[in-house]
This record gives structure tokens, sequence and C-alpha cells, in this order.
């Protein structure tokens, strides 16, 4: 890219020879009117709203150097004709001319004869107020129009393109923004035109119609009221809307958004632009996913049981009764009795004083974000250890850049990060999908790799004994190199291949493109994660190996689960270790431990925050039953707050003010959009105040004014044995009470600057560093970009967050590259099946609820292969069961042919087929047969 | 100037020279074989070069460089024939692929050597049904005689070549949008550069020509570049078939050099044998549809790209389309953006919209026999707010017949608005008040 | 192209009884193997579904994709853009009559109201029997001998108002050939009004084809089992006159 002058309008500028003319202008202040193009889709020049007129300086044939004048400047050659400028490309010494009357005439000219199509219904229209056309309009517009009005379009009003977004082919100007976007970022060609001519106008002729995770995204870019969403149909004008920076909390990417609130009511969800993140896009779970935060039934005041009966009450009632029964539970069996889940939606805030709460209020370790539900995520420290670098930006990243996705759909369990992938393969990267099924994002990769389920392992150990051969040093600072030495020399390729059903030229083909990679990203979702550090390991080990650990640019990104699934593992909401992966003595309970310790009685109270294991594993109720007291704190009575003694009221996403952690670990803030529900309040005041009335107590307790505790709630079955015991705390010795003092948080971001302080690798992310915008690359960075992108996005003016290093990134970090033990279940006769469990974007998720995309939830099935279906009699839509050592499922069969052999697919999450039920941990095998009908 | 012998007409030289054994028998894939096995693909290059022969297509351009603009050393490469003769009044292609269908698959595969293509595609219009069953019948008879396939005579060369049908588009005769439709697309043109030389279909670099340019070839490489450039002008060398239609009463192709003058093409007994009834001549389209409209005093013009444009119009496709004075110059523009109209792929803003308002205010004066004062300044705004706009030629040439009609004929414009105030027509919406004279001709 | 062994199994207007895929497996196949990319045989494939199931509905536009393996829209689009495939049931004769310059000022027209009341339809029409749908088209590229019309694909030349009721007579008595069956063309011939003003076909000489000879493994047609009229021609006819100049 070399850097070129032009001149536009008399200035000269300097500009980078990549760009065309209408961005290139723009960085000169001048504004060339646009409709087709949109700088983040390559331009067509359609619209031909952008002619402008432009010259080159004549160059003399003989010397190849520009001829010049008298004046001794170049003689400019005008073209004939007016360019369009969005499809020229500058050159060196071009001159630009925006304003005479010819350009003038042409501009207007388009635009009445776009007018004379348009129904001019603004009134009536969602993009009133934020419409390019009506901006264009002002400016460019011709003051009225010559022709007859009584010719526009006429087509058949909203016409619903599926049930997200409705279509006025009316108002439709032909732009093909919408087409280009699903046909070229999406990948998802289900938009295209009918007829010709003046005819021509947008269908959809998917099944279902608009069959598309990014759909909203094209009612944004569509620069007239054409493409609408249902959502926000109708619900209010858009200068009506105040609109508060936000984040998107359903998965691990954090997309940021703005909430485009009135009246104390959210109205629409809004990408807003963040290169490092999303660009400017939300897929539609981000934008049409978020009407939980309305949701009825919202809590509103805290609830006690009493009678049996969960019944209002005050907050110092509340906190009184959670403080007595902790205290006397804590007194009794000490810390260790005690324990707390935490959702991993939660902010950063809420999770370190959650941890803080248990570790140093009630002493124990007892802290987990998961439920136990086999089959879940394991605890992922590899993607910290070897996370991508700080810096990284994956809007930068194409040729030189090879990335690896293993064991992940992206388009189902980060949707995000499937456009971003994409677009590193559109700037040049390789891409190779790795998989035991196909994926949509095999389409748009170089290399796919489709392995066996169950040999994962030996797939990452013959890639790895691959790019060993080649690895000629191996990294200062590692160890457990031997270990892996020996364990490569076991690998034979040719029983991999064997193993795998990979041809060993298919794996050594994408090892050279690991080995030939500049920047390396390693993509990982649901297949790697169930497994820990046992596969996760192995692909770090790549990372090591090839010296791109701890780099911007190189290294792991894991789909978690959730949007702050990385914040609670830095903040050590966790059994095993404490803010910061620093390791502790003595471990907790992990979630699953916790249900036989409580059913056993070691295990007497409980404080769930955000977490609703009733609902995702029905086992955990019994448990719940047997403890002896129930703290939950959510925002609806779920159905484990139901079973709780004390309930509280928190607040979900948009009602306060805090950070999130996203799978880069880029810390991200999201402001408070709303008030909250009467007397709730945000989740970290709520431990905060937990926190101090157990403080209190100890004062009390101090004061030698003991409490007797009985459990007196329990009606209807609940295991009601009680606790009894005295409180007689006198001294702090049962709890490492510290940081006492320091409950004393009056401002969020004071949590956010003890965080800052005490968690290794915040330092500096204070809510003040983070409300920072960087320059580069953003969205609002030309002249007056909203005339022409209107409604698009918003640019982002209150911060893109910041990154916290990966552990590899610390000053002393060493590289281990022992591979981990392998864990395998083999297959049996009586279970031969592999269960593969698909994740799905939309599932039966809470946050889902009160949603258009309810609708999108699919009914469960149970996918076979062609042959297996065949061998095993069954046929597309009967019914088979599948059968576990944990127990057994019915379902409707699906026949596909491109499913290995040997396995069953099931997503998980849903209602009415909870595979949960028959998981028996990473791996289930299965027996399947079919069901008499 | 009648010729003594035909260079692409050559049924009329040789009775049943679609009969493969026929052409085979006066010097048919003689060129070729020669080619083939004696020459190098630059050579053919070269002579085409040499022997100055121009795209008849439309644009007239120079053939040899056309083929000269392949980037070195990229594969696959592919040649594509236009044959989606479209444009009204052209009807040549189709006679040739009627009449002498052998002679273009040889030029077709002549070239596709010259380029060194393995596949060339001849992209006929939808409607050209039997066009289509002619050449796959008769390319069927050049793989059976070796001259298509693999190894072809021995040589090591291959070439395939196939028919490929479009489905009623005349827009799918510019060339991307004919390579769109070729992908399995819908036939919009698209952006320039990259051009097809470069990349083309597939996106990979593509030579394309229409039907009489590649017919020409094997002559030119038989007989020699002298013996082509003694026919024609300097810069418009060898001959053009003109396709005559309108009141002329001998309309039909007609084979001849460059620089015969529209006069003798539409008077001469051997040609157009002069007009309908005797009627005086009142428009000559000498290009297609989209050529800027000639009137009688231009009938001593020649007919050569350079002359005709000299004229101010431009040679086109060599459809010589004559109207006597029975038409009305609104009417004639009317039906001509009606075409535009009808054709335009609906993809720039300019065209799509310019033509339906074109045709709309144009059917005021045509069809309903009166205008409004204010329509004459709105129709040349429209046609000045779509003139050097359009994303492709298209566009433009829809510009052209209502351009000439308001330049040649402005008081024809008026008398339909004098007609209308006349008649008390306040040239709002009523009913039509007659129609204009439109000229039955008599058979 | 003549798709030989079709002819029989190609009584049109079918209903959805058999799967194009299957019907017409070596002939997707080789048209497969023409090009660089299986999106180009869209057109083609479009073509053969039309005329094995009458026009072109939702269903077998989702077949074609089906067969194809592109999105349902790319293939929506194409039958919207252009204007010989029929996403709506036509007559066994799709009869269209070319408007524009110069067909116009030489009789089309007149030819469009004799053929509007004879047929007592307008345009975009069919008539109740099912047998005729009258469309106008612009330029058929067949100046020389206006007014032009095509049925099903098939020229007819020098078509008067006069010859309007000889034209219709000709298409009913063919109704039953393999032109009036493919409404797509495969079949379509060229004719011309004799010297009493019936229509005839027009002879050209393409002849001396052996399929023997052809049968060198050359992909996109299958030797014809049954030639069809055109190759049927006797030696000696000559072009017409009127052809040429
Ligand atoms: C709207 C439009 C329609 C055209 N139709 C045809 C056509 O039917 N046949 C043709 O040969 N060229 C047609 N052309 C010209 C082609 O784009 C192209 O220039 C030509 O095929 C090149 O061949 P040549 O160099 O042999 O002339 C058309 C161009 C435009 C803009
Ligand atoms: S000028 Fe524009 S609308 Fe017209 S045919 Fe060309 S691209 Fe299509
Ligand atoms: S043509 Fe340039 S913006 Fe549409």
């Amino acid at each position: 890219m070399a850097e070129i002058i032009i001149t536009v309008d008399g200035v000269q500028i300097t500009v980078p020879d990549t760009m065309n003319v209408v961005d290139a202008a723009r960085l000169a202040a001048t504004q060339i009117p646009v409709f087709c193009y949109h700088p983040r889709l390559p331009a067509v020049g359609m619209c031909r709203m952008c002619m402008v007129a432009i010259g080159m300086p004549r160059i003399d044939r003989d010397t190849r150097q520009p001829m010049l004048n008298e004046h001794g400047k170049p003689i400019i050659q005008m073209f004939p004709k007016l360019q369009p400028a969005c499809t020229t490309r500058v050159a060196d010494g071009m001159v630009v001319i925006t304003n005479s009357e010819e350009v003038k005439f042409a501009q207007n000219g388009v635009l009445e004869f776009l007018l004379t199509s348009h129904p001019l219904d603004c009134p009536v229209c969602d993009k009133g107020g934020e419409c390019p056309l009506q901006n264009l309009t002002m400016e460019w517009g011709p003051g009225n129009s010559r022709f007859d009005y009584s010719d526009k379009v006429h087509f058949e009003k909203p016409y619903k393109l599926g049930d997200l977004i409705n279509l006025d082919r009316e108002r439709c100007i032909l732009c093909s923004r919408c087409v280009r976007f699903q046909d070229d970022l999406a990948d998802d060609s289900v938009l295209g035109f009918d007829q010709r001519g003046r005819k021509w106008h947008i269908i959809s002729k998917s099944d279902p119609p608009f069959d598309s995770k990014f759909s909203g995204n094209t009612t944004d870019i569509c620069p007239v009221g054409a493409l609408t969403t249902s959502d926000f149909r109708f619900r209010a004008r858009a200068w009506e809307l105040t609109s508060v920076p936000s984040l998107c909390n359903h998965c691990a990417v954090g997309c940021n958004t703005t909430l485009d609130m009135r009246h104390n009511q959210l109205q629409r969800v809004m990408p807003r632009d963040n290169a490092a993140v999303n660009d400017i896009w939300i897929c539609d779970k981000g934008r049409f996913g978020h009407r939980f935060i309305e949701r009825e039934h919202r809590l509103t005041t805290p609830l006690v049981r009493r009678d049996g009966q969960l019944q209002p009450a005050t907050w110092d009632e509340a906190l009184d009764v959670i403080a007595t029964n902790l205290r006397a539970i804590q007194a009794a069996a000490g810390g260790a009795a005690l324990a707390g889940l935490a959702g991993e939606h939660l902010a950063n805030e809420d999770l370190f004083l959650f941890q803080r709460l248990f570790r140093e209020v009630l002493g124990s370790n007892n802290l987990d974000t998961r439920t136990g539900v086999p089959g879940e995520y394991a605890l992922d420290d590899v993607g910290y250890q070897y996370g991508v670098g700080v810096g990284t930006n994956l809007m930068d990243l194409g040729k030189g850049t090879a990335v690896l996705v293993f064991g992940a759909d992206p388009e189902e369990e980060a949707p995000l990060y499937m456009l971003r992938l994409r677009q590193i393969v559109t700037q040049g990267g390789s891409l190779i999908v790795a998989n035991p099924r196909p994926t949509k994002l095999d389409r748009s990769a170089t290399q796919t790799l489709h392995y066996r389920p169950d040999s994962e392992r030996e797939v990452l150990l013959a890639l790895l004994k691959l790019v060993s051969a080649e690895t000629k040093q191996i990294p200062q600072r590692t160890t457990g190199g031997a270990e892996l030495k020996g364990t490569l020399e076991q690998t034979k390729l040719d029983a991999v291949a064997k193993l795998s059903g990979l041809e060993q030229a298919a794996l050594a083909q994408a090892a050279q493109t690991i080995l030939a990679a500049e920047h390396l990203l390693i993509v990982y979702g649901a297949d790697v994660l169930v497994h820990g550090a046992s596969l996760s390991a192995l692909l770090a080990n790549l990372l090591i190996l090839r010296g791109k650990v701890g780099l911007a640019n190189s290294g792991l990104i894991p789909l978690l689960a959730r949007g702050n699934s990385r914040g609670a593992l830095d903040m050590g909401v966790r059994p095993d270790k404490a803010a910061g992966y620093a390791p502790l003595k003595q471990a907790g309970l992990t979630a699953r431990e916790m249900w036989p310790a409580a059913l056993a009685g070691k295990l007497r109270g409980m404080y769930l925050m955000g977490s609703d294991p009733v609902a995702s594993y029905a086992p955990a109720r019994a448990a719940l039953d047997a403890l002896a007291f129930l703290v939950v704190q959510d925002t609806t009575l779920t159905a484990t707050a139901q079973l709780a003694d004390v309930v509280l009221p928190g607040t979900n996403v948009a009602e306060y003010d805090a950070t999130y952690t996203n799978a880069e670990r880029r810390v991200q803030r999201a402001r408070l959009a709303r008030k909250v529900y009467d007397a709730s309040k945000p989740n970290w005041e709520i431990v905060q105040a937990v926190a101090q009335a157990l403080q209190g107590e100890l004062v009390l307790a101090g004061a030698a004014s003991s409490t007797t505790v009985t459990r007196t709630v329990g009606g209807n079955g609940k295991s009601g044995d009680g606790v009894q015991g005295k409180l007689t705390l006198t001294t702090s010795t049962a709890s490492p009470v510290a940081a006492q003092e320091s409950w004393d948080y009056i401002t969020v971001g004071e949590v956010a600057a003890d965080i800052a302080d005490l968690v290794p690798g915040y330092a500096g992310i204070t809510h003040t560093a983070l409300a920072q915008t960087a320059q580069t690359k953003e969205w609002g960075r030309q002249a007056n970009e909203d005339y022409f992108y209107d409604g698009t996005s918003y640019t982002n003016a209150e911060g893109v967050g910041l990154q916290v290093p990966a552990g590899a990134e610390l000053p002393k970090a060493t590289f281990d590259l022992t591979p981990p033990p392998a864990t395998k279940v083999p297959a049996s006769s009586t279970y031969p099946f592999a269960l593969l469990v698909q994740t799905l974007a939309y599932r039966n998720d809470p946050f889902l609820h009160d949603s258009l995309l309810q609708s999108h939830i699919p009914a469960g099935y149970i996918a076979l292969n062609t042959a297996d279906a065949a061998q095993l009699g069954i046929a597309a839509g009967a019914q088979v069961q599948l059968t576990s050592a944990a127990g057994s499922l019915r379902g409707t069969a699906r026949v596909v042919p491109d499913l290995p052999a040997g396995c069953v697919l099931v997503p998980g999450g849903l209602v009415d087929l909870p595979v949960a039920t028959i998981q028996t941990g990473a791996l289930t095998r299965v027996a399947v047969s079919s069901v008499a009908e | 100037m009648a010729l003594t012998e035909h260079v692409i007409m050559r049924e009329l030289d040789v009775p049943n020279i679609a009969d493969f054994n026929v052409y085979l028998q006066h010097d048919g894939y003689v060129a070729y074989r020669k080619a083939l096995t004696e020459m190098k693909p630059n050579e053919i290059v070269q002579i085409v070069s040499d022997a100055g022969l121009r795209g008849r297509g439309g644009a007239g351009f120079p053939t040899g460089r056309k083929w000269s603009f392949l980037p070195r050393g990229v594969y696959p490469r592919y040649l594509l024939c236009n044959c989606d003769e479209s444009e009204p009044g052209t009807f040549n292609n189709h006679q040739i692929i009627d009449l002498n269908p052998h002679q273009l698959i040889e030029g077709v595969a002549l070239s596709a050597f010259a380029i060194e293509a393995e596949v060339a595609y001849i992209y006929c219009r939808g409607e050209f049904a039997t066009a289509v069953n002619t050449l796959e019948h008769a390319i069927e008879q050049a793989y059976a005689a070796g001259f298509l396939g693999k190894n072809i005579l021995g040589t090591g060369v291959n070439i395939d070549m196939y028919v490929h049908r479009g489905a009623g588009a005349y827009i799918c005769g510019e060339e991307t949008a004919l390579m769109e439709s070729l992908e399995g697309k819908i036939g919009q043109p698209r952006n320039k550069p990259p051009f097809p030389a470069v990349e083309g279909l597939y996106r990979k670099p593509t030579i394309i020509n229409n039907v009489e340019t590649l017919a020409n070839v094997p002559p030119i490489v038989l007989k020699g570049v002298d013996w082509y450039r003694s026919y024609g002008t300097q810069q418009s060398p060898g001959t053009k078939v003109f396709s005559l239609s309108g009141h002329v009463n001998r309309p039909g192709n007609y084979e001849l050099p460059f620089g015969v003058t529209l006069r003798e093409l539409i008077y001469s007994p051997e040609y157009g044998g002069g007009m309908h009834g005797d009627r005086p001549v009142k428009i000559i389209i000498p290009g297609g549809a989209s050529a800027p409209w000639l009137i009688d005093k231009h009938l001593d013009t020649p007919l050569d790209y350079e002359s005709v444009a000299a004229a101010g119009s431009m040679l086109g496709s060599g459809a010589v389309m004559v109207m006597n004075d029975t038409v009305s110059a609104p009417h004639l523009a009317y039906k001509m953006d009606e075409f535009f109209k009808h054709e335009s792929c609906g993809k720039c803003t300019p065209c799509r919209e310019g033509t339906h308002w074109l045709v709309k205010v144009l059917h005021r004066f045509a069809e309903e026999g009166h205008g409004r004062a204010e329509d004459i300044p709105v129709l040349h705004s429209i046609y000045r707010q779509m003139q050097g706009n359009c994303f492709c030629l298209l566009g433009e040439s829809a510009v052209m017949p209502i351009k000439s009609a308001l330049a040649l004929f402005p008081e024809e414009f008026e008398a339909y608005v004098a007609r209308a105030a006349s008649n008390g027509h306040d040239g709002q919406n009523g009913s039509a008040k007659g129609k204009p004279v439109i000229a039955l001709q008599q058979r | 192209m003549r798709r030989g062994g079709e002819k029989e199994s190609l009584p049109s207007r079918r209903k959805h009884t058999a799967m194009l895929k299957e019907t017409y497996a070596t002939q997707i196949e080789s048209l497969l193997a023409r090009y660089a990319s299986p999106r180009s045989v869209v057109l083609p494939l479009l073509y053969i579904a039309q005329d094995h199931y009458g026009h072109l509905t939702e269903a077998v536009i989702n077949e074609v994709a089906a067969i194809l393996d592109l999105p349902a829209t790319a293939v929506f689009e194409v039958v919207g853009f252009y204007t010989l495939y029929y996403d709506r049931p036509v007559g066994r004769w799709m009869v269209q009559v070319c408007d524009d310059v110069p067909c116009c000022y030489c009789g089309a027209e007149e030819l469009i109201d004799a053929l509007k009341q004879q047929l007592g339809i307008s345009e975009e029409q069919t008539s109740s029997d099912g047998m005729f749908t009258l469309q106008r088209v612009k330029c058929l590229a067949a100046c020389q001998r206006p007014p032009v019309v095509q049925a099903n694909l098939s020229y007819f030349y020098d078509v008067t108002a006069e010859r309007a009721d000889a034209f219709i007579r000709f298409l009913r008595e063919h109704a039953d050939t393999p032109q009036g069956k493919s409404v797509s063309g495969y079949y379509a011939e060229d004719y011309e009004p004799d010297a009493a003003g019936n229509f005839r076909l027009i002879q050209r000489r393409l002849a001396t084809y052996q399929p023997a000879a052809a049968s060198n493994g050359h992909g996109p047609t299958e030797p014809d089992p049954s030639p069809p009229a055109q190759s049927e021609l006797s030696e000696s006819s000559p072009p017409t006159s009127a052809e040429g100049s």
C-alpha cells in the first residue's frame, strides 16, 4: 500500500492507493453521496449516485512523465464521462471534481429517479429520521419532480421475509446492499431479485424464508426503510430514542451493542462499532434475543420463606435471615459446608465480590459457575494461558494468517466469529476447519478435516508430530519437551490416518499451513471444551512449537459458553483457583461434587447467583432440597429460586454499569440503560449487602449476642432437618476476613478498581480507561459518516475495551508441552455409537424467552448417518431410542448423508429432547434402536 | 460494388454449404488444419491483426488487438462466441448459423486455437432454438470428423465446443452480462475493470467475439491479409453483412464491402431494391437500435465505421433500418425505448428509471396522440439524466432514439402538443384522441 | 439440443411424477461435464424441467436448486429474470409475436389484433382450451420477413394478419408433434407460408450426419435414434430463396 496524492475539489490530500474515490474524498472532508456503496461491502457501482468528474495527468508517451503546462503544472485530462466514485480507485495525481454543475445535475437526476419510484411514506416508516435517502434528498435532491406521481412502483405493503424481517418492496431502491451482505459476508445466499428492470424486487426463497443468523444486519445497511425488523416495527421514532452502550452477553464474542431506550423501555438493540470484536455487525440473537431485559414476572422485591411460602420482605429482613443462617452453618460446620454457584453471564464486579464473599467472609472455596450436568464445559485455563495476545485485531488479519478451527461450529456457538473468520479468508488468510461433522464454516474453509469422533487426540498428536518434525528449535522457557517427544514417537501417522479417517496427505497439508503461518489462530469450541485441557493443551502445543505464544494476532480463542465465561474464570469463581488463576492450597467442591455432598449432609447452605441448576440438571433438585439453607439471587422466580429460603431480586445487563470479559479476554463495559425494577438491586450491590450483613452478624456475634437458627422452612417434602447450633463467634479464625474493611464500595467503579488492583492482568483496566475509544479503523472515522450510513451502526464513542494479557504474556511465564493423559471412553458392543451433542444458537435458553427467536428453536431430533440408518432399519421421521449407561431418550430420526458413520447427533439444550439426561460425561456412548410405532 | 465471391455468405456462391460434406469440399477446415499443423497460435493473432478484422458485435474493436490483451501464461482461457443477437433490426448472425454454420464453427475453433483456449462456448439467445439445434448438429459433425475434442488431428491440441442457450434477455449480449448468464446467474453486467481478457468467465481470461467476427477468421487465415484487405476501406477492411429492414422493397442480409453507401444498399435493385411504394426515406437507423438516427440527407454516407461516425451515428451491428415518411418520429422513439425499457436489467438507476419514464412520457405522444408542452423539456431532461451515467451501454443506447427524435424532428413533438391544445385536451389524463399515423406496409 | 432418447418420454405437462435427477441423469451428467461450475447448468436444466413439467412451479424450481446444490433463491432469480421461463401455466403453444421495430411498422400490430380476435384472448392470456398463450415480444432477429412470430420457439415468417387463420390452423394441427409439446423449443423448426398461404417447413440442408461416427465419447448429446424432421430432408432440396437475398 503506497501513499499517493490526489486533489479533491482543489484540496490536495495524501491517501493510501488502495482507496476508492468516495472514501478518499471523505478524508478530505468532501462528501460524495452514495447509496449502493457501503464501506464494508465490495463496491458495485449500481445506483449511480456517486458520479463525479475525474481527471488524470496527461502522460507523455515517450518520457512516461506527466506533461506540464506553461505554469509547470501537470496537464489534466478529464474522462469524457462522469465516473462512479465508489468503483474508481484513486491513482497518483488524480483530480476529482464533485461540485460542478455537470456533477450536480447527474446526482440530482439519480435522486429524482429514485424518488419517482419511492412511496415517500416517511411518516409511517421506521427508518424515518435515520434514513440515508431522506438525508441525501435534503442535500442533493431536486426541489421537486416533474414526473407524474401516479406511477410509483406498487407492491403489496409489508411483506414478511421470515418472521424477523419485513420487506417493503415499494421503498426499496434496489441498491442490493442486503443481497450482497448475505452473499458475501454472511454466506447465506437467501436473498435475491425477482424479475428485472423496474419490476425488479427482492425475494427470499429459502426455507424458512430469510434463513440466516445475521438477517438483522440487512435492516441496518438498508439505506431506506425497505427492510425493517418485526422486533422494532412501529415501536418508536428514531429521534425519540436514547442510545445506551451495552454488550451482548449471549456468547463469548461479546458484541458491542447499543440499547435504544425510550421511557425506560428497551425499543431495540443495535450494533455498536468495534473493529476488534464485532466490526459493525451483530447476530440475530444479539439483536432480537434481548427481550429478557423487560420480561414479565420480574422479581421486584426480596422474598423470604415464611410458613413454607415465599413472601415479600424488606431488604433488611432478607439480609438478616441470610446472615443469620449462613453464619449459623458456618459456625456449626465450617465454611466447607457452604457453597456458591454463579452464572457466567454476570459481570466481573458481581463475580469478583461473590468469590470474595465466599473466600474471605464465609471461608469456603466451594465455588463454581457450572451446574454439574454431564457433558458441560470443563474449566478452560489453557485458553487463558495461551489465548490470543494483547493487540489482536481480527480485522487486520488476512494474508499470512492461518486459522485452525477445531471441534467448533462457530455459526452456532459464537455466530459473529463466523463472519470474522470468513473475513480473514476473504482477505487472503487460510482457514482449516476440523470437526467430526460438516459445519457451515466448511464452505469458507481452505481445508476441511472431518475426523472420526474420539480421534481428536490422535489427530492433534499427528499434527504436532508433523509440525515438530519441521521445528528446529523449541522456544525458550519451555518445559515438558521430552514428554511430548516421547508421546509423538509413539504416534504413528498411518495409524492415526486409519483411526481418524483422514488422509495422511491432508494432515500434512494442514501441518504445512500451520508451519507457513505468520499469525496462527486456533479456535476451539464445544467438542474440545467438554474435554478440558486434554485436548486444548495439545492445541496450545501447536502454538508453543511454532513460537506463537503471547503474541498479538496469534493464540487460542475458546468459544466459551457465555458473554462473561472468561471473566468468571478470571475472577476465580471456581473451586480450584483464586482470582487471577492463583493456585489454592485446598480446592473446594466442584458443582458436580456439590450435589452428593448436599445429599450427604456435608454441604448445608448455598448461595446461587444467576444460576438455575434445576432447569439444566434435574438431579440438582433433590440436593437443593436437602440443604439447610438456600439463597437464590436472580431476575425471575426460576425453578431453582422456587426452592429457596430467600430470593433476592437482581438485575440484568441493562440495569447496571459493569464490565465483562470476552473470549479474547477483552474487558468491555456496558452502561446502565434502564431503571431497576422496584426494589431490585445491581447484583454486585446485593453481594456486598450480604457481606456487610454477615460482617454485622460478626460484629453482633462479637458482642456476644448469639442466635439459634432452625431451618423452619421445608414443608412440601423438603427435608428440613435443619441446622441447630450456637453461634459463638468471637474471633475471625473461622474466616480470613482480611478484607473486611473493604466491603464499603460506593460505586461499581470502585469494585472495578479493586479488580484492577487485585486480579493479575487486570491492572489499569478501570471504568475510565474502558470508556476510551481507539481512533483507528473505527466506524466514525470519516466526515459525516452518519449521513450516508445512517441507521447502520452506532459509532463507538464509549469505549472499545481493553485486553487482559494472556498467561503466556506474563514476564516469567513458562510454556508446558507435556501432553495431558488421554481420557478415552471406548465404544462397547452394548453402546456402539458416539453421541455428538450439538450446541445450537437457538435453544431453550431463558434469555431467549419473550423474543421472536422462540419460534426459531428447532424441535429435537436424532440425526443418523444414511448407512447406519439403513442398517438399523430406521427411516427419516421414525421414532428412535438412544440408550446410554445413564438412561434412555426417544426422539424423531433425521437421516443425513454427511454425518460420519458410527455416531448420532442430537442438539443440546432443547426441552423436548433433554439429551443431558443420557450424557455420561465428555463423550457418551449410546445404543440406537428403532421404536415400534 | 457487388461481390464476386462472399467471405461470409458463401451459401450464395456454393449451394448447400451448410452440408458438412459440401463445406469440406469447398475449403472447409483447410485453414484450421493448416493452423493446427503448421502455425503457432500467435501467428494467427498476428494475421488477424494485420488483416484489420474489426469486431462485428457493435463496437468495431480490432479483434487481433483484443486477443493480444490476454495476460501471458494464465490458463485456462475461454473463448466465447456471442450469438445473443437481440438488437432490433439485427439478424445476420441468425442467418450465418442457418445457412453457413460450419464456417462459424471452424472460425470458433480456429480462434480458440489462436488464443490457446481449450473450451469455447457459443452463447445463443434463447429464442434461437432452431439455430441451437443446427449448431449442435454441426458441432457433432465436427467432433465426428476429429476437428474437435482431445488431441485434434494428432497435434496435441484440445478444443471443446459447446452451445449455451440463453433464455430471453437482450442484456446478455453485453459481454460481462453474457458471462454472468453463462455462469448460471441473472444476466447483469459486471464492473469493468477487470476486463474479460483478464478476468472473464469463471474469473479466467476470456475473449468474447461476435458470430460474424469469428466467421471471418477462416477465410482470412486461408486467403491471407492482402486478399482480405482488398475489400473495404483502409480503416474498415473486409466485408460486412448488412441486415437491411424496414420500408424497403427487399429486406434481407447483404454482404458488401465496407464503404458501400447507404443509397446503394437501399436503392440498388440487387439489394434493397428501393423504398416501398417509392415513398421517401425519412429515418435511417444504420447500426441497430442503439445507433443515432440519420435522415435522407445522409444517404450518401459510406457504410464504414469512420464515415458513419462522421455522419453522427455509428455502424454498430450493421443493422440498417429504413423508415419512410409514414412513421412518426415520436412513435419510433417510443417503440425503440419500449424495447430498452423491456430489456433494462434493473441494475442501475438511470436506465431502470429513465427508460420507464421515457416510455411513460412518450406514450402520451405516440400512442395517445397528445403531449403536454412541459413534457418536451422533461424528455430532454430524462435523457440527459441518463446519458453518461448508466452502468452499461444498454442504458446509454436508450438515450439515442429520443435524443435523435428531439434533435431531428422537434416540430413533430410540438405538433402533438398543439393538436392536444386545439382539441381542448388538457394533456392530463384524458383518453387517446386517435392514434398517430402508423404506416402499414403492404406485402 | 436434440435429446434423442427423451422424445418418447416427453409427453409434456406431466405432473410431478418423475424426479428430474433420475429421468435425465445422463443428460445432467453430460451438462455438468461442460462447465467449470455446476451453477452453469441452471439455464439448461430449467429448460429440461420446464418441458418435463409444463411450467416451473415453486416445487420444480426447488428441485432444480437441489439437483445443483444451489440456494433456492438463486434459481428463482434466474426464472424471474429471463423471459423464456414460465412460472405460470401456459398454453401448449406459446405464441410470441414480435411487436418491435421494424415488425411493428410491417403489420405486427394488425397481426396481434387478428390473433386476439381469433383466439378470443388478449396478451398474456391463455385460450380456454389451453392451446394458446399469446405474448408480445421484442425483436426476434428475423426482421427481413415481418411480421415474425414464434410458437414454442419455432419461427413463422411473413405472418401477416390475413395469414393469422392459416397460422392458427397449422398450430392446432401440429399440437401433438414434438414441436407442440416442447414449450422450451427443443424441436423447434422454421416455417414460412407457401404460395397458397399455408405454412410449411423451411428445408435447410445439414444432413449427412452419421451417428456411428459420432460415438467418439464427446459429451453433450446422445446419439439420436430418431432424427427429427430436419435431417430427413431430401438431399436435393435447396435452401429457400427468401432466406438469402
Ligand atoms: C446491451 C448490449 C447488447 C449487446 N448485444 C450483442 C449481441 O447480441 N451480439 C454481439 O455480438 N455483441 C453484442 N454486444 C456487444 C458485446 O458486448 C461485445 O462488445 C461483442 O460481442 C464483442 O464482439 P466483437 O469484438 O466481435 O464485436 C452488446 C453490447 C451491449 C452493451
Ligand atoms: S444500463 Fe443499467 S439497468 Fe440498464 S442494462 Fe445496463 S446496468 Fe442494467
Ligand atoms: S454507484 Fe457509487 S454509490 Fe452507488
